[in-house]
């Protein structure tokens, strides 16, 4: 008897070994988590390291806060609803802020002392043009006018009113930024005669997270029942409440597609075995393949992304193809480990092919995709394992024997002929088509089209721009060696975007000028005192000695960020994010941007300024990993080729050789039809294709050569891994969230042209 | 010593119109309902919703720096637009308190417009100004702890906040008049106030000059 390549025990301790060592390896890890943060999702930009760090920071700080807006035409309805979700749901906020409203007033009184250093522009050049009598005149007209916004009791120290001055120039820029301010110790709006107060706060960390899957849940129903008690509506907006909803969608579509799937798969596997218990091995087949991939997943990463996990679905289609093949084979045909040897060659270059596509992805610089590929790793792996080394010991001892195959009709044969023709029309199919559309082929990506908010949530989005303006400005990160330089940054980009005329901009030199403008501020009002204080003080019958005195004590100082009153406390945590490393940021806001490309370009002509589009950084920085991808497939159309005249000789695989380049050509161009554009998850799926389409040629391949009886069992197992993966890749392209979507429909666009060029080389044959 | 005779001036113009110191924390002992008939009526024949044109002496009082200061101006009131403070004398200035923005023009400068919908501390400080003239008994009764009283064929009303984004600008109004509002004290907490007095009150039309301030 003929002594089997790999002895049973040896091929049971490799598949052990290998189970063993993932679990340890999880266990080691100690910890593991599911991230469901939209952040997360998406790779980081391509700014410089650090800023693009101080950048994550930023938006992880904003992604703690949610604001809800309840409304109504009675300020006290939207009042006492937005009060009683806080008494009722405060539990689930560490903190509720003001952040984005100001008491202006208050500010500037603060301030008071130091306007020498915080003289408004306006009044530095009046005083600098020689023009200090309209300064002290327009004094003259507040005073004896009937609206300041401060109290003249500082009139003494302030006869010029510069407190005054400087709170009108920091309203200006405030009103400009947000339509919110304190009232009845909230925030308020009021848009079109309709009322809005603002509950905005940082959500406690477990509740961000979702430790507790009802804390948001609670949060949503609360609130709207407590603003329909009211005669209220309220509005939600926030990074976390995104999250929760797209985590809902996506734990209901995971169950609902792998569900789908594994109906499907084993129900395919019933009509082909009427074997219930065959069945059953298979289903064990493919919780073991996904609980190794969740494990490896865990274990080489610690947390992984519920996007992942629908990814992961994909294995249920494409990890029993090799135990479909072997079970195929070895029901009737004697000893289970000759049937393993048999194919150990073909299964094994398929493996490796599909490993080496997967081991592509598991390059990507972005950590969603290396998580997929890891994980896929590793359940193929289990897989391949579990029917090479464990079925054929289990073959033996399970009462098998009665175990009727569906019989496929006779295989047909197909003339030179017609072969031909077939091979002209599909290979001048795609040919045609790749012509078409190649010369046209550009990566596209644009993040926003991937996540479609919910109603609810656009409504949030849309009501809280229109009617507090704070979603709508862009963000820009000031870097510079110290405190003052990153102010003096500042200045200069305010300067030119004012010239420019680029929107209200806000920013910590608007508080805080740079050392270099006290100066000069201080110097003006030198000069204003020089020129106009005796007129004024005779005339307002004050000591012009008290104000001069004061000039005296303040000229020496400089005013500096941490001198700020608490007051700003929430704005200023917003506009300075203070010392990283060696560099101090600062972020400066432009509020409803007129002209982003502008500001873009400003920003870049401007030293220490970095433009912050998240978006569009995003989106660019996946263009460039697509393009990466698309290369590194162009390479695999001469490594698969050589991977298969190695195995199976340069004459026998010849036509074979040509399926990398019509599997990429033509899901490439299929593509390109549908979408007008391919993106980085159609790109990342042609690295699957690639690798489970290239099975079917390799299956084909093997078993040219072979009798009716094993021919046909292959045709049949080629079948059935088809329909098995199509159905995976099928029911993912049903998906609302559109990357899933997008790989599932070129997935199982590829792998039908490949089954396509599968069948013409089994027809080669003949 | 012309803070003195400042002093003296507002007293006199107090004493001119044969009423009581609008300064009197007594004015504030006469608690009312919204629905006391004299109040309601008194109300109704003063804020009848015609406009008005009034000359006016404003004086405000400093507490911090213990003197006032004195102007003289016009005073437009528009129902349904807003009012509007012409200062004549003795640095020109105006101010528009309109249904929707608050504006402040001083000659030679551009003028400071705010959108009151951008801000509801300037809605808040628009719409109680409004309340002072429009003579809505519930609304004032909703915002304001109110007292009344009548003496000698005159009317007094007294006012304290009771909202908090009123009580932050202002600790009372206290307002006196016969056949319209003559005399009006704004008093801050700081102890600072500003007093009109109001003369030559005309219940007409405003001319197109007059319209166009608004």
């Amino acid at each position: 008897m003929r002594k089997p390549a790999i002895s049973k025990r040896a091929g049971l301790l490799v598949w052990a070994a290998f189970h063993l060592l993932l679990l340890l390896a999880f266990l080691a890890r100690g910890s593991f988590a599911l991230s469901a943060d939209l952040a997360d999702m998406v790779p980081s930009s391509g700014e410089g390291r650090a800023v693009a760090q101080v950048a994550r920071s930023l938006s992880s700080e904003q992604g703690k806060q949610v604001t809800l807006l309840f409304s109504s035409t009675d300020w006290d309805a939207a009042k006492s609803a937005a009060l009683a979700f806080q008494n009722q749901d405060g539990d689930l906020f560490v903190s509720f802020e003001h952040g984005g409203a100001v008491d202006v007033a208050a500010i500037s009184e603060e301030l008071g002392k130091w306007k020498w250093q915080l003289l408004d522009p306006e009044t530095r050049n009046l005083v600098q043009e020689g023009k200090s009598a309209q300064v002290r005149d327009d004094a003259l007209a507040l005073i004896y006018g009937s609206f300041t916004f401060h109290s003249l009791d500082n009139l003494e120290h302030d006869p010029f009113l510069l407190g005054e001055r400087e709170s009108r120039a920091l309203l200006s820029v405030l009103s400009g930024m947000s339509k919110v301010a304190p009232k009845d110790g909230l925030l308020a709006a009021q848009s079109g005669g309709t009322w809005y107060a603002m509950v905005r706060g940082t959500l406690r960390d477990e509740v961000r997270k979702m430790s507790n899957r009802t804390d948001i849940e609670r949060l949503f129903s609360d609130a709207e029942t407590i603003a329909s008690s009211h005669g209220a509506r309220v509005f939600f907006s926030g990074v976390s409440l995104h999250t929760w909803e797209s985590t809902q969608r996506t734990k209901a579509e995971v169950t609902l597609i792998s569900t789908a799937s594994i109906i499907a798969v084993l129900l395919l596997f019933l009509i082909a075995f009427h074997s219930l218990s065959l069945v059953l091995l298979f289903l064990a087949d493919i919780l073991l393949a996904a609980l190794t991939a969740v494990l490896a997943g865990f274990a080489a990463f610690g947390t992984l992304h519920l996007l992942t996990l629908v990814f992961v679905t994909s294995l249920i289609g494409t990890c029993v193809d090799y135990s479909v093949h072997f079970a195929v084979h070895s029901l009737g045909s004697g000893d289970p480990l000759l049937v393993r040897d048999r194919m150990l060659k073909s299964v094994s270059v398929s493996f490796l092919s599909t490993l080496f596509c997967y081991g592509l992805l598991a390059l990507a610089p972005y950590t969603p995709v290396k998580e997929i590929a890891v994980c896929c790793m590793a359940g193929l792996s289990s897989s391949y394992l579990t029917s090479m080394f464990l079925y054929p010991w289990l073959f033996e001892r399970l009462p098998l024997s009665r175990i009727r195959l569906l019989v496929l009709p006779k295989r047909k044969t197909m003339s030179g002929r017609t072969w031909k023709l077939c091979a002209v029309l599909l290979l001048g199919g795609v040919a045609l088509l790749a012509a078409l559309s190649l010369p046209r082929l550009h990566v596209a990506n644009d993040i926003a089209s991937l996540y479609t908010m919910s109603d609810r949530m656009k409504k949030g989005e849309v009501t809280l721009a229109r009617a507090t303006g704070l979603a709508d400005s862009a963000t820009l990160i000031v870097s510079g060696q110290n405190e003052n330089e990153v102010l003096e940054h500042e200045e200069r980009f305010i300067e030119k975007a004012n010239e420019a005329r680029l929107g209200h901009v806000l920013a910590t030199s608007i508080f805080v000028p740079s050392e270099q403008t006290q100066r000069e501020n201080l110097a003006a009002s030198g000069r204003l005192l020089d020129e106009e204080l005796d007129t004024l003080s005779a005339y307002l019958e004050l000591d012009a000695s008290v104000v001069r005195a004061d000039w005296e004590e303040m000229k020496g100082r400089m005013l500096r960020v941490e001198d700020l009153p608490p007051g700003l406390g929430s704005l200023l945590g917003q506009l300075w994010l203070g010392r990283s490393g060696d560099v101090c940021y600062s972020v400066l806001l432009v509020a409803g941007p007129k002209d982003p490309a502008r500001l873009e370009t400003l920003a870049d002509e401007c030293e220490g300024v970095w433009y912050l589009d998240t978006r569009r950084a995003v989106s660019s920085a996946l263009d460039q990993l697509s393009r990466q991808i698309l290369i590194l497939l162009f390479c695999s159309l001469v490594v698969v080729p050589a991977m298969l005249g190695l195995s199976y000789g340069w004459k026998r695989s010849a036509l074979a050789m040509l399926s990398p380049l019509v599997i990429l050509l033509g899901t490439l161009g299929a593509m390109m039809c549908i979408e007008g554009s391919v993106g980085f998850f159609t790109v990342s799926s042609l690295v699957l294709v690639l690798g489970l389409g290239l099975d079917y040629v390799v299956f084909v391949v093997d078993a040219k050569n072979t009798a009716d009886e094993e021919w046909n069992k292959s045709r049949l197992a080629l079948w059935l891994s088809f329909l098995t993966t199509l159905v995976s890749f099928g029911t993912l392209a049903l998906s609302s969230f559109a990357p899933t979507r997008l790989f599932g429909l070129s997935t199982s666009v590829g792998l039908l042209l490949a089954f396509v060029f599968a069948a013409l080389v089994s027809f080669h044959r003949s | 010593m012309r803070h003195l005779l400042s002093v003296l001036l507002l007293l006199l113009c107090a004493i001119g119109l044969g009423a009581r110191d609008l300064h009197d924390p007594s004015l504030f002992d006469h608690p009312v309902s919204v629905d006391d008939s004299a109040f309601r009526s008194t109300l109704g024949r003063v804020a009848d919703g015609s406009p008005w044109v009034a000359s006016f002496t404003q004086v405000k009082q400093i507490h911090g720096v213990k003197r006032t200061f004195k102007s003289t101006g016009t005073m437009l009131l528009q129902p349904g637009k807003g009012i509007a403070w012409l200062i004549e004398k003795p640095f020109a200035s105006e101010l528009v308190v309109g249904s929707d923005y608050l504006l402040q023009r001083l000659p030679g400068r551009a003028e400071t417009w705010m959108e009151l919908g951008e801000n509801p501390i300037f809605t808040t400080i628009s719409q109680t100004i409004s309340l002072l003239f429009q003579g809505d008994p519930e609304a004032l009764d909703e915002a304001f702890h109110i007292s009344f009283s009548t003496e000698d064929g005159r009317w007094y009303l007294a006012l304290k906040p009771k909202k908090k984004e009123i009580a932050s600008f202002v600790e009372s109004f206290t307002m006196e008049g016969e056949e319209v509002v003559e005399g009006l004290v704004m008093a801050e907490k700081n102890g600072d106030s500003v007093t009109y007095l109001f003369d030559h009150i005309e219940k007409r039309s405003l001319t197109d000059a007059e319209a166009s301030h608004f």
